[in-house]
């Protein structure tokens, strides 16, 4: 934009300001009470400043954890166990996505278009909408409190398999000739050109799904019942429900502030493929 | 090394036939250029070639084997294509040695291959570029340097050049013919623009939706086009038409001006007595006297090439500015004047005319 008046880079930089203390607020908060000890967070008026506990605080949250309810679990325990969940189903979306887009794209089978909207359907249905049936399916099939059971019914996806078929359209025919030409095979030219054209892509969804797979609440709380399964998500609810306990509420935010550092981790380094991936039209 | 023997190609999309027969030997180091204007199914035909469209009817052998059923990969075939489908993930020197590396060739044979057609090409300062750091002209060269390294009995060429500027278009074309004539290949070329075809091709088919109007040396098609349809298509300008009324004693042909064409010693078989076609290419009117003048054109438009100007006119004043496409062109040398509004008397210089049939369009005579 030329325009230069001054009210208007005003109120426009307010509007920014503002926005980022409505956001960076409640982080500062978390940042603030993780750096206390149990006892001064019980006292009112709540802390505005860190204290001096931090260190104190994240040791004994990573490796000693949470006394509820008699069972403790160290946060770097499920912290990694969160980390395996979160890598089965970005990992396990992509690829199975990745195939079924190559399949729906690159063959022609009876009832291609039909098995597509099949997909484009279940975009109405994700996990919360049919969380019953998928219980019991997964019930039935005795993956409760195991991780097959928490990643498998996440990984089937339909907005990956529709973008990856969208960024497949874009791959001129010509490309896959002269593959056929050059002697590539069908998975040759999957693997040789489609999945490295594609991998900007790729990156990007990774980091949605990581994500995604990363703040899963809903379901891992229904299918595990098992301590050693917890995920952090689930970890800093249960920190909540400490029943007669006094809440320590230093150690719950310790733990929110540990479990926002590897979504962070996986955007901050995945940062430049991601624009790209979402931007870049040129193929 | 190896011949093309294409015999009686049919292709159908469903209900709709695009190809209706098509038969042409083309021997070994032949450069054949199948020429027609869009849709009329030239690239179907190659990529029938290629193995990349499955045949409907007919037999294609190469080397004298029914390659019908055999993958593309296997027809022993290089092609280049119109946006030159390069790998944009891989350097120019990966392009090149992909398809060699999937024929499992050893290391220091696919670099020998490579470096000799880099040199060939004089592409070998950018092996380690990726396409997307490549001009038009260079990645055509890539595109052909990728053909090349696979060392086929043919190359198939699919409108290699339509992307590139008119200039770079002509010293390319210079390129893949000295190319084809060092390599000894049989060739393949696919094109909708007539000057590529006349001067690349050996032979050339000239396809008309889906029928081979004419397969002859470019030369041979010009002088004597075999339809009304291929001496309209080759040559520029294009040939000039009129339809009129053969004589009964077969001597002179009226025009619907009424001017009259003489006949000569054209051969006209038993069309005397009816209605009749006639072209006459740009340089085979000569301007000359009015009362040796068989047609009088009165000028619509002139073009100044330098070299020769070209006068554009019509037999009757009902010419409008939107009918251009059916004027008469009149070639005449680079001095001369002529200017619009002006009649033009001319005659047909010996040996300019061409008779059609005007239901079927064919060649009528020799």
């Amino acid at each position: 934009m030329i325009e230069n008046r001054p009210i208007v880079t005003f109120i426009s930089h307010a509007v920014i300001i503002l926005g980022i203390i409505v956001i960076a607020f409640p982080v500062w908060i978390t940042f603030v009470a993780a750096s206390h000890d149990a006892l001064r967070m019980t006292q009112s008026p709540l802390p505005l400043w860190p204290g001096g506990h931090f260190f104190e605080n994240l040791k004994e949250a990573l490796f000693v954890g949470l006394d509820v309810g008699g069972a403790s679990q160290p946060v770097a325990f499920m912290l990694l166990n969160s980390f395996i969940m979160a890598m089965v189903i970005a990992l396990g979306k992509i690829a199975i996505s990745l195939l079924s887009a190559f399949a729906i794209v690159y063959f022609r089978f009876p009832f291609r278009m039909g098995f597509f909207w099949m997909i484009f359907i279940t975009l109405m249905l994700p996990v919360e909408v049919r969380i019953l049936p998928t219980f019991k399916v997964v019930a039935d099939l005795g993956l409760l409190d195991s991780y097959a059971g928490l990643t498998l019914p996440l990984i089937a996806s339909a907005t990956a398999t529709f973008m990856f078929r969208q960024v497949f359209l874009t791959i001129p025919d010509e490309l896959l000739e002269a593959a056929r030409i050059d002697g590539a095979g069908p998975m040759r030219f999957f693997f040789d050109i489609l999945l490295p054209m594609s991998r900007t892509n790729i990156a990007a969804l990774f980091v949605i799904l990581f994500i995604f797979g990363w703040n899963q609440y809903l379901w891992p709380l229904l299918i595990t019942t098992d301590q050693s399964l917890t995920t952090v998500v689930m970890g800093i609810k249960q920190m909540l429900e400490a029943g007669e306990q006094l809440l320590q509420w230093n150690k719950i935010m310790m733990t929110t502030l540990i479990a926002m550092v590897p979504p962070i981790i996986v955007v901050i380094s995945m940062q430049k493929m991601f624009v790209k991936g979402l931007t870049e039209t040129d193929k | 090394m190896a011949g093309v023997n294409i015999r009686n190609i049919k292709k159908s999309y469903g209900a709709i036939e695009v190809l209706h027969g098509i038969s042409v030997d083309i021997e070994d180091g032949e450069f054949i250029v199948i020429v027609g204007a869009s849709g009329c199914g030239k690239s179907t035909l190659l990529r029938m070639v290629a193995g990349l469209e499955a045949i409907t009817e007919g037999e294609i052998e190469i080397g004298g084997r029914v390659v019908n059923e055999v993958e593309p990969k296997d027809r022993d075939i290089a092609m280049v294509f119109q946006n030159y489908a390069l790998y944009p993930h891989m350097s120019v020197y990966q392009n090149m040695a992909y398809g060699l590396k999937l024929m499992n060739l050893p290391k220091d044979e696919i670099q020998a291959r490579v470096d000799k057609a880099a040199d060939m090409l004089q592409i070998g300062e950018y092996l380690k570029r990726r396409p997307r750091e490549l001009s038009g002209g260079q990645r055509q060269r890539v595109a052909m340097g990728r053909a090349i390294v696979r060392e086929p009995s043919v190359f198939l060429f699919d409108e290699p050049l339509s992307n590139l500027d008119a200039k770079l278009r002509v010293t390319m074309r210079l390129e893949i013919r000295a190319l084809q004539r060092r390599l000894d290949v049989t060739s393949l070329y696919v094109t909708h623009d007539q000057v590529e075809a006349m001067t690349l091709a050996d032979r050339l088919i000239v396809l008309n939706d889906g029928y081979a109007e004419q397969i002859d040396t470019p030369l041979n098609i010009y002088e004597n086009p075999a339809s009304e349809f291929v001496a309209g298509f080759i040559g520029s300008p294009p040939m000039n038409f009129f339809t009129g009324d053969l004589s009964t004693d077969g001597k002179s042909i009226e025009i619907d001006s009424g001017a009259k064409i003489a006949v000569k010693d054209y051969p006209v078989g038993d069309n005397v007595g009816k209605p009749i076609r006639i072209g006459v290419r740009a340089e085979k009117l000569e301007p000359c006297s009015r009362n040796e003048a068989e047609i009088i054109l009165k000028i619509a438009a002139v073009e100044t090439l330098g070299s020769e100007t070209l006068a554009h006119g019509f037999t009757d004043d009902g010419m409008a500015i939107t009918d251009m496409e059916n004027s008469i062109v009149v070639k005449m040398p680079g001095d001369a004047r002529p200017t619009v509004g002006e009649e033009l008397p001319v005659r047909v210089m010996a040996g300019g005319l061409h008779l059609f049939d005007v239901g079927t369009g064919k060649r009528v005579g020799g």
